[in-house]
This record gives C-alpha cells, sequence and structure tokens, in this order.
C-alpha cells in the first residue's frame, strides 16, 4: 500500500487503485505514520457523496439541451459561411458578366475605332488646351498685380 | 485548416474592395440607365488597329501601353448635374486612388483630368468634363499611358494641347 501511495502522489493511479487506497484508509490497518493521510481520503470519499443543490442542478440541467445542440449549431454555421460565401461568388460573377455587356466593342469596323480613338485624343488635347489658356491668363493677371505702381512727384 | 479557410474567407470579402476602374464604378450606380451613351474600345480592338495602322507609326506608339477607352456621355440636360457629382464623388474617393492632374472652369464648363498610378505607371487616365446642364463626358484610358507619349502624338499630328502633359510632366519630375 505505501508503494500505492507513492504511485497515488505521482498521479499514475488508476480509479480502482484510488479506490483500494480510500478503503484502506477507511480501515484500522492504517500505520501510524500514515494516518495524516486519512483525512485526505475521506475527504475525497465525502466529495464524492456531495450533491448540488436543487436550483443549481435544475440550471445545469437547463443547459443541457444547448450543449447537446452545439455540435448542430456548428454544421449550421459551416453551411451558412458556405452558402454566404456562394451567393458572394455568384453575384460577382453576375455583375462581372453584366460590365461585360455594358462594355462590348461598340465598333466591329477597326476603321471606326481609330477614327473614335483619335477623337477622345484630340478631346484630350483640346480640354488640356483650355486648361493650359486659363493658367496663362492667371500668370498674366498676377503679373499686372505685382508691377508696381508709379511714383509721381508733384514740384511745388 | 480554420487559419487557411479564414484567410480564403477574408481574400474573398476584400475583393471587391480593390481597385475597379471608375468606369466599372460609375455604372453601377446607373445600372441599365438609358440616358447614357458608351462608347467602349477594348484590348482586342487595340490589338485589330495595330495592325491596320501599321503604316502610321506615330498613332500605333500613342496607344501602344493603352487597353481600354470608355467614353460615356449623356445629353440629358435635366440628369446631367446628377451624373457629373457622381463621377465626381466616385473620382475625388481617396480609396479609389485618383490624384488630380489637372482641373479648369470656364464659364459653365468643369473639366477635371485625374490619374490613377501604380508603381509610378498610370493606370488609368480620366477626363471628366460637364457644364451641368448641356453636356457630360466621362472619357477614361485604361493601360500603361505614357503622357509623354501622349504628349509627342499630339506634337506630331498638331495636337497642340497635348504639349500641356509635357509641361505638367515637367513640372512633376521637378
Amino acid at each position: 500500500m505505501r508503494e500505492l501511495l507513492e504511485r497515488y502522489w505521482k498521479c499514475e493511479t488508476s480509479q480502482d487503485e484510488e479506490q483500494k487506497l480510500r478503503e484502506w484508509f477507511a480501515g484500522n490497518g492504517v500505520p501510524e505514520d500514515l494516518k495524516k493521510y486519512r483525512d485526505v481520503f475521506q475527504a475525497l470519499d465525502d466529495f464524492k457523496e456531495l450533491k448540488a443543490p436543487a436550483s443549481i442542478s435544475r440550471k445545469a440541467q437547463s443547459y443541457l439541451p444547448a450543449i447537446q445542440l452545439y455540435p448542430s449549431l456548428k454544421i449550421a454555421a459551416s453551411v451558412l459561411i458556405a452558402v454566404s460565401i456562394g451567393i458572394g461568388i455568384y453575384t460577382h460573377y453576375q455583375q462581372e458578366e453584366f460590365l461585360k455587356g455594358v462594355f462590348s466593342e461598340t465598333y466591329s469596323d477597326p476603321q471606326d475605332a481609330i477614327k473614335e480613338t483619335q477623337a477622345v485624343l484630340d478631346k484630350i488635347s483640346s480640354s488640356l488646351l483650355k486648361a493650359k489658356d486659363c493658367i496663362e491668363e492667371l500668370q498674366e493677371d498676377s503679373v499686372v498685380i505685382n508691377e508696381p505702381e508709379e511714383l509721381i512727384i508733384e514740384e511745388e | 485548416m480554420k487559419k487557411i479557410l479564414l484567410t480564403i474567407l477574408l481574400s474573398f470579402l476584400s475583393y471587391p474592395a480593390f481597385s475597379q476602374e471608375i468606369a466599372n464604378l460609375f455604372i453601377e450606380k446607373f445600372n441599365n440607365d438609358d440616358n447614357l451613351e458608351i462608347i467602349s474600345i477594348g484590348k482586342k480592338m487595340f490589338q485589330v488597329m495595330e495592325s491596320v495602322s501599321s503604316d502610321n507609326a506615330d498613332f500605333n506608339k500613342a496607344i501602344k501601353g493603352i487597353e481600354k477607352i470608355v467614353v460615356i456621355s449623356s445629353k440629358d440636360s435635366i440628369l446631367n448635374n446628377e451624373y457629373y457629382n457622381s463621377a465626381y464623388e466616385i473620382l475625388t474617393k481617396k480609396k479609389n486612388g485618383f490624384e488630380p492632374l489637372l482641373s479648369t472652369k470656364e464659364g459653365k464648363d468643369d473639366l477635371i483630368v485625374m490619374a490613377k498610378e501604380s508603381k509610378g505607371i498610370i493606370k488609368e487616365l480620366v477626363l471628366l468634363q460637364g457644364d451641368k446642364s448641356d453636356n457630360f463626358s466621362l472619357i477614361t484610358l485604361c493601360g500603361d499611358i505614357d503622357l509623354k507619349t501622349l504628349a509627342k502624338y499630339s506634337e506630331k499630328i498638331n495636337l497642340s494641347g497635348l504639349k500641356v502633359l509635357n509641361s505638367i510632366n515637367e513640372e512633376n519630375n521637378k
């Protein structure tokens, strides 16, 4: 039993072996030097007989259905995520197809496309020309403002 | 495994946040609006144009990096204001990544040119023009836009307005 006790302190005993220890310490054949551990094993026996008060027991029981549902909730959440991803991909694909339709080639004849491209470049350049004119105008105005006034001295 | 799935999920969620072209963003707002006229010239047509106009080296050089041109316009005087304001709002939103190149106003005509850069290359050049009543136009060029090349093209075919691009470029380089 001393060997069993040593193994108990090292947490190497099985439940049956612990039960043997509890029964041995509950008996009368315990050596004097080991009697100090009797209370420990007696307490373990007492804990086993403890029951939760009725109110706590009822509350614990109310959690039971939720705990049992947990695996189903996990599956439901996974399915929901997968469906959301699927809907997102489908919506994105639909949007891509819509934009492809909107921005499909306008011209089938490359000559028409060339004319339009040249017109775009022309539009960009003429717009930038307008901007350049505005900048030059502003620069001219700032020069006028900065010109010092002439000092006129009247002779008496 | 959970971390991998979460990473995949987050990458799907963040996909829409990746930069979209201004024309796409604008059209998504005005779904199936019959008042808008859309002209689109895509990558394949640019390849065809390049082969068809092989004798026009300047034109080919100018369009070399361009992959797409979209022109959205409207002559609906009632809705032009709304179109212009919406396009302006989209262009000036920081998350869309456009930087102003120039902005002018002449009479009722507003003109804004903005560009989106990536690694020093202009990926999208946008011209928004409108006078809030008679006209509205949104022109976008997508691809690798070389302003210097465009400027050289304009010089060669007397599109003198693009010389302004030269001066803007020089100012930017300063």
